[in-house]
This record gives C-alpha cells, structure tokens and sequence, in this order.
C-alpha cells in the first residue's frame, strides 16, 4: 500500500509504448482519505453481504474509486445489484445473467459462427437484402458467414449492423496495450453484437464501443461486463436512438440550451449569434460521456463520480421490474433514510420531483465546461469552428472532480433560477435578471379559443354544492390554464412538463379510486394518514406545487389588470414588450377585460383556498 | 477584435468530408490540417473539424474542413452541417467495394442536403494497401466523369496525393466564387482588385477531371 497518498496508473491500464507521446496522461491519483480503497470497499460489507452505500457514495463522490475495485463498484453504481441483498442472493442473480447471455450468444453464434470464435468481421456478410456476401478466403461453408435460413427482419437488420461494429472495435482504444490482444477485440465485438441483438429497436450505434470498452476491462468475466454494459446503456439508450431526422441526444442538447439559457444568458446569446444555438457542438460528449475529451483513466473517474451523484437507492428494483410495469411514477417512494442514499444530484432532484431522463448530470457537466471556457468562447469565438476549435482544447486538460462540482453548482443556480421564476409572485421576478423573452407569434398557435372564457366557464364546477373543491373539475381548469405558459418560450417547456406531470399524478390517483378522491383534499388526508405525504413522489407535493405554479399565472393575470399601460409596469420590460399581443393570445379583445377580471377574482381565492388547507395540515411549506 | 496576423485570410471554404465509416476520412484531414496519420485514431463520434490556411491561386484561403461520422445512424446529425459548404471531398476505400458503392448513396444524400452548386471530388483512400485492392481506378475514374465529379486516390498514410486533392477542390471552389463575384458585379464592376485574380481564362470546367486524376 502507498503511503504518499497517491499512486501511478501506470500499472493498471497500460498504454503502448509506441503511443505514449501522444495519449494524454491521466490526472486523476487514487488518494488516501478520499478514493474508495479496496480495504475501505470490503469493510463496507456486513457479514451476510448487505453493502453500506451511504458510506460509499460518500467516498466515491470525493475521491473516486481505486482501480484495483472499480468493476465491482461499478455494478452497484450502475443498478446491476441491490446493496440491500446478501452475497447469495448476488451470487445467484450473477449466475441467472451469466446464463442469460450465453443463451443470447448462442443464438447469436447459430446465426453468425464467427461470434464467440475470438475473431471479428468488419467488411459486410449480407447485402442489404439479406443474400449472404460469398467471402472466397473462406473456405469452408461455401464462402459463407451467415447461417442464411435467417431472413427476417430482425435478423438481417442485426447482420448489417456486425461490420460496423467490427470497424470500430478495431479502432476502440488503441492505445492500450490491452487492446492489443484480438482476443479481448473479439470479447468487445461479441458484446456489443449480442447487445444489438437484444435491444435490436437501438442495435448498434457508433460511441457505444466507447461506453463498452471499460467495462472489459474492469471485469474478466464476459458475461458480467456485459451486463455492466447493459446497465450502463439503460441510462444512455436514448441518445443513441435514431431516425431519419433526429438522434435521440438532441432532446439533452436542447436541454442544455435551456439550461445555459436560464444560468448564462449572455452565452446563450453568444452562441445562437455564431449559429451554435443548437449546441451541436456538444454532441460528443453527451454520446460517449466525456471519453474523448478525458484521458482513459480520468474518464472512467469522471464516470464513477457520475454514477454516485447520480445514484438512488431505488435504482436495482426499477431496473429489475419487467418493462411495462417500470412507470416511473411506480417507483417506491423516498424516506429520509433512503434520501440519504441518494448521491447528491439525485437527492436534489428527486426533493425538486424532477424526474425527467433529459436533465441527466451529463448535461449540466457539459455546461460546467462551457462555462469554464465561458470567456474564451465570449471573447474569441466568432464562429461556430472557433467553439468547436476552444473545446477541442480542454481534452486531456480538465479535472473531473472539478468539473463534476461545478455541474451541481450549476444544476443549483439553475433550479434555484427556475422555480423562482415558475413559483414566486411576479415581483421577485421581475427582481431576478432571468430574461423570458415574450414570443407570442411563434406560440400563440398553439393557443386555441378564449382560454379566459374556457377557464372562467369551468371555474363555475369546481366546487361541489356542499363547498368542496372537486378534483377532477379543479384539474381540468388547471390544464385549460396551462397553455398560457406556452406564451414564454422554450425556457418555461420544462416548467410545463413539470406541471403537467403534478396534474398527471393527482389525476392517478383520482382515478385509482374514484369515490374516496373525489374530493380533491381527500388525497391529501389520506396521505397523511398513511404517512406518504412529506415524500417527494406524493400527491400532496404535487397539489402544493401545482397551486404555486398556478399562483403564477394568477398574478400574472392581476398584474397584467392592474397596468393597464403594460410597458409601464416593472414587469412587462421583463416579461412582455407588448402587452396588447399577450391579451390577444388569452382571448382578451380589445379593451375589455372583463372576462379576465372575472376570472381572476374567482381563481385567486380558490388557489388560496389550497394553501389555506395545505397550512392547517402543515403542508405549505414543503420546500423544493 | 482583430484577428491574429497568422489568421488573416481572403477567403473561408467550408469543405465537408463525407464516405462509410473507416474509409481514412479522418486521416485524410489529419493528413492534409496537421501532416500527422495516426494508427490508433478512433471513430468520428458526430462531426469534428479541422483548419489549414493555405495559398490558393495566389489568394489566402482558410479551408474549413468538417468530418463526419461514417455511420448512417448519425445522417440527420451530419447532413445539417452540409449547409453552406462549397465542396464535399467523397471518399471511398478502394480495398472495398462496398464502399465505392456506396458512393452514389451518398451523392444522393448531397443532392438532398447540400447546396446545388456544391464542388464534389470523388477521393479513392488507402492506395498503399497495393495488394488489396478491389476498385479499379479506371472503374472509379468512369463513374466520376459520367456523374461530373473530380476524382483522385490517395494514401493518406504515405501522404500520397493528399495535398494535391485539397488543393485541387479548393482551386474549384475558388474558381467557381471568383466566376460568380464577376457575374454578380457585371453592372457595376465595384473592385478591380477582385476582378484582377479572377483567373478569366483558367481552364475549362471539364478539364478538371483531367487535372487531377490520380498518377
């Protein structure tokens, strides 16, 4: 053991001589007191297996892991197992995998003999039609390399895709002598082929050799980096789904934008100038999470890092139930003691009940790098080649655990920025320097009818005779109301989703049982009752959240009566140049805004109504 | 802010490399931007770029060269860069045919994408691979002239011809702006600078096929 506190990695992933000036060296050092040591990593187990991940993700968010345990920190990292289980209940679930994929493998085998034999194919073995490529260097098998009693679809779509996973795996991490062995180049091959066997609607997309390739190295066993891989592409899947106009990615790209919008305006703008708006330009990282910008070793550390933050306990039984029951809103709910399990982006996120896939750590550490270059890109980049050119320049030169710490900084300013703007009155808004630009051309299409009119029509049933607030009716108004957000751009899209998704929950439950939920403060009591209430996941945070939000458009709405001259109002140079259009958009013709003045003298002591009630249970005060 | 002197230049080509993957796009850029080839270099992920300025016709041009990913899973990401590029350098490998012919695969996804005016060359990579090869030259030169491409082979490794393609398409590119910017000043010829390089009595279009076939 080493003394000084950090080590060579030398040792553990060996780089070609020959290729030694050109690959970056690696930053990251195991260092004592902060990596998770291997003796440290064996202490955290109980006797019978049950592993302490608190303690863990502690580590491992300050220091990373040493490399001589990160495969097997990694399976848990990644969801493979439950830290709550024995070591025989792991030992058995491992064996049913191992058995799993060498099932998968054979089938694969019996299609293509060449999987599993230690070689790999990069030139095509069907033509697009499915005919059999005649290959005259093989001599066996009439030239061929494909079982050609094979022709459906799926089987053909596979066999295209083999060549080119060939081409990369020979291309995949030269630089290491580990990859100098074809026989680990053919254990990479086979994994990925068999992985685009199984999630055939992904297949195989370039980069997913980058994302694979670690986990051969950090575990010996196929079957198991395998279903490392698996795990790991369960959280990446998405953005490698194509179609003909779009990549999956593209969805945490516009995310991206928005985040930078919201937390660096003067950037944003920046890069829409030089026609970066897009943020295409971050497109690599996003795909293979940082691989090509970091050394080997420091990306695997940025990658664990990751995984910590980013890890809930609930991670191993949400994988493991069958696909049509993973609703996401089924996920068991967090008590304290779990939340405290959580890593610390997710405990974030799920106190702020975002639970969207888009808003990955990933994203806000690429805005922790553009940050980073924010100067350079503001003062140097006249082009979209120049940003490009600025962050060719941090590979090899960044520090993971700096840039992970940023990104939460980041993620915090930009949650902090965000529901101030969604849930506090229009004052603080105002006092924020958040920039909403009013884009009623581009959105008032989406606005159909008088939503004032509609809005005051359901207003009227939203109380029972007896005086209660009615769920249904109460959530139906709130969507007729929803739209009006639509009218601040992209920037509120996730404020939206977010609103829909508490409409969205409340209304589950109403439906799960219709006459107890009838009344919409009956949700609330029966949570606290069976004491679900406080947890992130309730409906009654998500009644209090929805009644924010609403609180929103509310003051919006007497704001906008109380100036009538709107380009005087503190708010308006903020929110919208031209009043005149936002009234058009809401259904408010010409002058007359009586409607409005209706509505929101009926809609205003409804929803404190709402915090009336959620305050005698002491409820109001849940904070995000 | 002023630009650096080493970045003063007439003009900016933006030139798109395009192919199946593991046709040597890459080192052909690494090649042509950096003279450096690279054994071990790794699959484009999406797009990457590079520049050279470089003396074209006696006039300074920044080459903007984009390289895309081979993979036609990433054609919706890489054909938006095809905007606004002036020539596409289309590349095959010659020791295999499918990627030769796949090449009018490609032409077609630049008719859809790229401007119409967009100069394309028809590049064979991998010369030096002698004893493999699959695509005939004189193959690949007919296919060329019967869809009006410029066509060369090249070895990126050896550094073979690499320099010469480059050069080649951007003394297109540059002939074809410099006939334009004549055209578009007929009325009033506002710069006689301009219309000084313009090199009026350069060779003909069909001669550029015969000016950079591969030797």
């Amino acid at each position: 053991m080493n003394k000084t506190g950090a080590e060579d990695l030398g040792d553990f992933y060996p780089i070609r001589p020959e290729c030694q000036a050109d690959t970056p060296k690696p930053r990251f050092k195991p260092r004592a007191g902060k990596t998770l040591s291997e003796r440290r990593w064996n202490a955290a187990f109980s006797e019978d297996g049950h592993l302490n991940i608190e303690k863990v993700l502690r580590r491992i968010q300050r220091g990373g892991v040493h490399p001589s345990i990160k495969g097997s920190v990694w399976e848990f990292l990644l969801g493979c197992f439950d830290p709550n289980s024995t070591y025989d209940e792991r030992n058995q679930l491992r064996q049913h995998r191992r058995e799993q994929y060498s099932r998968w493998k054979a089938e694969c085998q019996y299609m293509v003999p060449v999987i599993g034999s230690g070689k790999l194919i990069t030139t095509p073995i069907i033509t697009d039609h499915g005919q059999p490529v005649i290959d005259y260097s093989i001599t066996d098998d009439k030239g061929q390399q494909v079982n050609s009693s094979f022709s459906d679809k799926r089987s053909i779509q596979w066999m295209l895709a083999l060549p080119q996973i060939g081409l990369d795996v020979v291309r995949t991490d030269r630089a290491l002598s580990f990859y100098e062995s074809e026989k680990n180049q053919a254990k990479l091959w086979d994994i990925l082929a068999v992985y685009a066997w199984v999630d055939n609607d992904i297949s195989y997309v370039q980069g997913m050799n980058d994302i694979c390739s670690p986990m051969i190295i950090l575990l010996e066993n196929e079957a198991d980096a395998f279903w490392c891989f698996e795990h790991a592409m369960r959280r990446l899947r998405e953005n490698f789904r194509s179609s003909a106009s779009s990549m999956g990615v593209q969805t945490q790209l516009s995310t991206l934008s928005q985040v930078i919008k919201i937390v660096d305006p003067k950037l944003h703008q920046h890069l829409e100038d030089v026609d970066g708006g897009e943020y295409l330009f971050a497109f690599r990282m996003l795909m293979v999470l940082f691989r090509r910008e970091f050394s080997f070793a420091d990306a695997l550390y940025l990658w664990e890092l990751m995984w910590a933050m980013e890890y809930n306990p609930n991670i191993f039984s949400l994988y493991e139930k069958p696909i049509a029951e993973s609703d996401k809103s089924a996920a068991p709910m967090l008590n304290n003691k779990l939340l405290k399990q959580c890593g610390k982006f997710e405990r974030k996120k799920v106190k702020t009940g975002c639970k969207d896939q888009e808003s990955a750590l990933a994203v806000f550490l690429v805005a922790s790098v553009l940050e980073a270059k924010n100067k350079r890109i503001l003062k140097e980049a006249k082009g979209l080649d120049d940003v490009v050119q600025i962050l060719n320049d941090i590979t090899g030169n960044m520090d993971a655990r700096k840039v992970c710490k940023e990104a939460l900084k980041i993620y915090k300013k930009y949650l902090s920025k965000f529901w101030n703007a969604v849930v506090s009155s229009l004052s603080t808004l105002a006092d924020s320097d958040l920039d909403l630009s009013f884009t009623a051309n581009k959105y008032s299409v989406r606005m159909e009818g008088n939503v004032i009119a509609a809005a005051l029509e359901k207003i009227e049933h939203v109380k029972s005779p007896e005086g209660e607030v009615l769920t249904m009716p109460f959530l139906d108004l709130c969507k007729t109301v929803l739209p009006v957000l639509d009218n601040f751009g992209p920037a509120m899209a996730p404020a939206k989703s977010d609103i829909g998704g508490n409409i969205s929950r409340l209304e589950n439950m109403y439906l799960s049982n219709q006459s107890e939920f009838n009344h919409l403060y009956m949700i609330v009591r029966s949570e606290i009752e069976s004491k679900k209430a406080k947890s992130s996941s309730s409906c009654t945070n998500a009644l209090l959240w929805l009644t924010r939000a609403m609180d929103f458009l509310s003051e919006l709405f007497c704001n906008l009566l109380a100036h009538p001259d709107w380009s005087m109002s503190h708010v308006a140079l903020k929110l919208a140049p031209d009043r005149k259009k936002f009234m058009s958009v809401v259904g408010v013709k010409g002058d007359d805004v009586s409607d409005m003045e209706k509505f929101s003298g009926r809609f205003s002591p409804l929803l404190e109504e709402n915090h009336k009630f959620l305050a005698s249970v002491g409820m109001d005060n849940l904070k995000a | 802010m002023a630009r650096r002197p080493d970045e003063e230049y007439d003009y900016l080509f933006k030139v798109v490399l395009i192919g199946d993957s593991g046709v040597g796009k890459s080192n052909l850029l690494s090649r042509f931007t950096r003279n450096e080839f690279c054994l071990e270099s790794k699959s484009t992920i999406g797009v990457e770029f590079a520049t050279r300025t470089l003396q074209v016709e006696g006039r300074t041009v920044k080459a903007q060269i984009w390289d895309t990913a081979g993979q036609e899973r990433y054609r919706a990401i890489t054909s938006a860069y095809y905007r606004g590029a002036l020539g596409a350098l289309l590349v095959y490998d010659v020791t295999k045919p499918t990627t030769f012919e796949n090449v009018s695969r490609w032409l077609k996804e630049l008719r859809d994408h790229a401007d119409s005016n967009i100069v394309i060359m028809l590049i064979g990579n991998k010369t030096d691979l002698k004893h493999l090869r699959a695509v005939a030259t004189e193959d690949a030169q007919t296919y060329a002239e019967k869809e009006g491409l410029a066509f060369i082979e090249t070895s990126a490794l050896e550094a073979t011809n690499v320099e010469k393609a480059f050069q080649t398409i951007l003394s297109e590119i540059y002939r074809i702006i410099s006939k334009k910017s004549l055209s578009s000043e007929e009325p009033a010829p506002a710069s006689i600078k301009d219309g000084k390089t313009i090199v009026v009595g350069g060779p003909e279009p069909n001669t550029k096929k015969a000016c950079c076939t591969s030797s």
